[in-house]
């Protein structure tokens, strides 16, 4: 920390003059008192203005920064981890692995395609090991006697034919799925089904990949696999939807919890049971839990049935989290389309899941959530997470993405449906703000990748680029648009594309004609386009009488259209909130009036953060766009002072730390932390004036 | 009775920001209206005391509440006018600023120092620095303002105002210039203060009148000091 020195001034000033001159020579002086007055402060501010002007840094350099560990963000960051549909991350990044093909009702008439599988799992928590059963119904369009599947990666696997017989087939690792040829001993007839045994064994590795989920566990309370993809049809992996019944062995004593309607449980020889799980959907994903459930079983508004597996001590809090996802779901019906499906299951895994996963018709959450009661602390981590979850029944599942760059209609939606929902709820911007702060404060702008990328999935900042500036991207255009607008292009989105693929632009298409207006800008700008708003901002005050105008001006290195709400704070306490519309032509700065009815005490852009943005004074330190930089700039500065977005661990590591009190624009010495430095730096900017325009 | 401590600093300095924690007369000073009365005037050493013909500084003087008022006497001995912004009587005080306003055809500013205000508070002592500004730009616009900071940021640490019972906020002296009656006062749409919380507090922002007699012989500014 620079501090500055306190020792008497000994020097001496060539001060002389005073405004209009006209005073007898008796008023010129030059003495060290005379340096404590108005001319030393007129050079040291001069010099301060000629100095820093040629070097000043405005935008901060962003690095790359793990969140910092063990705060409330890191939580929540955890949380929004979760991960949609479950497609692991190495999915679309070309090849083989290519999400390509039709959506559900233009699938196209492939070859063949899987109709149902019948599928029978036994967790092996010991040897760590998954046996499989499946009854693959396939149907053909074409006499195809070459049958590519793909799968979760196994150890082994056997096909045998509607007679009984061995079907020659050939296992293959690939990328970490395995690969399974079958060749029919004939070619199959047109219309006519044919269902295969496929037996597999899998050795399961549970460390986390890509998304950060752990894709199982094998703990003693709790037994899970998750993002497992039964068999896919290779050539349309991305887009191999397919109804099932899923079984599930269980040992003696514990309860087992999947997507679709739950019956059960049988009891085998042995005294295991089998709970059953029948899916009417079409859906390529899915996944159980194994544990001593005592499942909460209640109703969602629409009469559908909502079981919440929760284990031991959790138990007696099922009520709060199913009140929790009744009200969701109505919230999101009332906007989005109804619930769309005939059950919703929501099972407890164990803490070091990580996150959450919802694929349809479930929700998989990690542990501590299920202890959570309003009221408490936790509460607010857990209904962003809900919600988000919850969200993926319409964006992820109701509508699929098409594309790998459509990934936005999963993980964005999701999110900003869980942000409109806590601000509503929970009266709280907190978690927008969070996700504005993490997008902004940690993808340095070289790395930075276009939302609706096709290569985003394979992006080191895939969840701050899709999850929260995809978020705040919806966010604003809620904003924009309205929230009746929003949830009527939502409505019309959902009704076109319900139980089908939609691009990035179907969603477009929807939103404007709900709001009635042209929205290509805004799906260029915000979502093929990168970086946020970076502005630097003049204020000045113009007119006189009661004919007054703050004028602001924004001048952008890479102009961005925003329509910013300007807060007027006068001294009588009374305030202006003045939406006003910055639409840049070509490089030009934008220069906009509002008018006031006094000099205003301050002016604010932006104030709940509802812009994607990073503001700079213009005029450094003129902090209230008054146009001087003063005593009032300095005051506003101590409130902001001591925030960061950069915090430092005990071996002076650098984190990210989402504070949503942080404002960028008192960060004068661009270095993530309001501090001292900037207070400095600020000094030597003291009595400037904005320029003219 | 709460002690305050009075700091005050020897010298205004580099770039117009000071910090306030340096050399200090600490002077115990204690609070409630009949101390704050007596402390009300500056303790200025004139040689034979006021005349009727020197200039003097007349204020209204605060009412309940938080205020910034202004007091002074003519000093013969450097024959300058000695004026301070006192202010006083604000609970949760994280800084405050303004435009002092003269007219500088009647006044000339030869000396302007800002004290630390609201730096100690109820935490220990370095925890929290003052740091200020003073300004005479353009001329007879003195931009004022202070406010108190953490030494240190941490996420959980956020910014505190301190109790001011009353303490003395800025010195300055002026030349007199002009016979008859001017004006020191602080522009109302300056007038700012706010507290730990960063919400407004309202103050009174008292002026005050500089009166020169036509007896009192001008034309000694550039005699001093
Ligand atoms: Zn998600």
């Amino acid at each position: 920390m620079k501090r500055l020195t306190m020792s008497l001034f000994a020097a001496r000033a060539v001060f002389a003059s005073r405004a209009g001159g006209s005073r007898p020579s008796s008023q010129v002086v030059a003495s060290a008192v005379a340096l404590l007055l108005a001319g030393a402060s007129a050079l040291l501010g001069q010099a301060a203005v000629a100095a820093p002007a040629a070097t000043r840094q405005v935008w901060p350099v962003i690095e790359a920064l793990a969140i910092a560990p063990d705060s409330p963000g890191a939580r929540r960051f955890q949380a929004h981890h979760a991960e949609a549909i479950g497609r692991p991350a190495q999915f679309g990044q070309g090849g083989p692995w290519s999400w390509y093909a039709a959506n559900f009702s233009a699938l196209g008439t492939p070859p063949w395609a899987i109709k149902h599988q019948d599928i029978t799992v036994d967790l092996n928590a010991t040897k760590g090991t998954l046996q499989t059963k499946l009854l693959v119904t396939f149907e053909f369009n074409e006499a195809a006697d070459q049958l590519q599947l793909v799968t979760g990666a196994v150890k082994t696997a056997t096909v045998v034919g509607p007679a009984g017989a061995k079907i020659e087939s050939k296992l293959t690792a690939l990328s970490g799925m395995s690969l399974l040829a079958i060749t029919l001993p004939d070619p199959a007839t047109p219309g006519v089904n044919i269902t295969l045994e496929v037996n597999t064994l899998a050795d399961l590795d549970c460390s986390p990949e890509g998304i950060g989920l752990r894709p199982c566990g094998l703990g003693g309370t709790f037994q899970w696999v998750t993002f497992h993809r039964y068999f896919l049809q290779a050539a349309m992996m991305g887009h191999a939807p397919f109804t099932s019944d899923l079984h599930v062995l269980t040992p003696a004593g514990k309860v087992a919890g999947a997507p679709g309607l739950a019956s059960g449980p049988d009891t085998l020889p042995d005294g295991r049971l089998v709970y059953h799980f029948k899916q009417v959907e079409r859906t390529d994903n899915a996944g159980f839990a194994i544990a001593s459930y005592d499942p909460y079983i209640s109703k969602l508004a629409g009469g559908q049935p909502l079981r919440v597996y929760a284990a031991g001590k959790y138990v007696p809090y099922a009520d709060d989290l199913a009140k929790l996802v009744i009200d969701v779901t109505s919230w999101y019906g009332e906007r989005f389309a109804k619930f769309p499906w005939s059950s919703l299951n929501i099972m407890q895994l164990e803490n070091n899941f990580g996150g959450g996963y919802a694929p349809l018709s479930a929700v998989f959450m990690f542990r501590d959530v299920f202890a959570a009661q309003p009221g408490t602390g936790y509460w607010e981590e857990t209904v962003e997470l809900t919600a988000h979850e919850v969200g993926h029944q319409w964006w992820g599942n109701y509508v699929e993405p098409y594309t790998s760059g459509d990934v936005a209609l999963s993980e964005s939606l999701a999110e900003e449906s869980s942000c409109w929902y806590t601000e509503k709820t929970l009266q709280s911007r907190q978690q927008m703000i969070g996700n504005h702060l993490s997008y902004l404060y940690t993808v340095p702008g070289n790395q930075d990748i276009a939302v609706g990328s096709q290569n985003v999935y394979g992006s080191p900042h895939y969840v701050p680029v899709v999850y929260h500036k995809g978020s705040a991207v919806f966010d604003m255009l809620r904003e924009l648009i309205g929230d009746e607008a929003m949830a009527k292009g939502f409505a019309l989105y959902t009704d076109g594309f319900g139980r089908d693929y939609a691009k990035l632009n179907d969603l477009r298409l929807a939103m404007e004609q709900a709001a009635g207006v042209k929205l290509d800008w805004f799906w260029q700008q915000w979502l093929f386009k990168t970086a946020p708003i970076q502005a630097e901002v003049s204020g000045r005050l113009a007119g006189q009488g009661d004919k007054l105008a703050v004028r602001l001006r924004f001048a952008q290195a890479t102009p961005k259209r925003f329509t910013v709400a300007v807060t007027v704070d006068y001294a009588d306490g009374t305030q202006l909130v003045a939406p006003v519309e910055v639409i840049p032509q070509g490089e030009a700065p934008v220069v906009v009036e509002v008018p006031v009815k006094a000099a205003p005490v301050r002016v604010r852009l932006d104030v709940q953060r509802r812009l994607l943005r990073m503001w700079a004074t213009a005029t450094p330190g003129d902090f209230n766009l008054s146009g001087l930089v003063d005593g009032a700039d300095l005051v506003e500065m101590a409130v902001r002072h001591g925030r960061a977005v950069r915090v430092f661990g005990k071996s002076g590591q650098p984190f990210f730390y989402g504070d949503t009190s942080w404002n960028e624009l008192y960060d004068l010495q661009p270095d993530l932390r309001v501090d001292m430095t900037d207070v400095e730096t600020f000094a030597g900017w003291v009595g400037t004036e904005s320029e003219q325009f | 009775m709460k002690l305050v401590r009075r700091t005050t600093c020897s010298a205004v300095l580099a770039a117009t920001l000071l910090l306030c924690s340096c050399s200090q007369e600490s002077a115990e000073v204690a609070a409630g209206p009949a101390a704050a009365a007596g402390n009300k005037a500056d303790a200025v050493v004139a040689d034979g005391g006021p005349s009727a013909s020197d200039p003097s500084v007349q204020g209204p003087g605060h009412g309940a509440g938080g205020y910034a008022e202004i007091s002074g006497q003519w000093d013969a001995a450097s024959k300058r006018l000695k004026v301070s912004v006192w202010v006083g009587s604000i609970k949760d005080l994280l800084g405050m600023a303004a435009h002092l306003r003269y007219d500088p055809k009647a006044l000339q500013l030869t000396k302007l120092e800002l004290q630390s205000i609201a730096e100690v508070g109820d935490d220990a002592p370095g925890v929290w620095q003052s740091r200020g500004i003073a300004k005479d730009a353009p001329l007879g616009r003195i931009l004022l303002g202070s406010a108190r900071f953490r030494s240190t940021i941490a996420p959980f640490l956020f910014p505190q105002g301190a109790q001011v019972d009353r303490e003395k906020w800025v010195v300055l002296e002026f030349a007199v210039l002009e016979h008859g009656q001017t004006k020191l006062w602080f522009d109302p749409p300056s007038q700012l203060a706010r507290s730990g919380e960063g919400t407004a507090l309202s103050l009174q922002w008292l002026g005050a009148t500089v009166t020169v007699p036509q007896a009192f012989a001008l034309g000694s500014v550039g005699g001093a000091p």
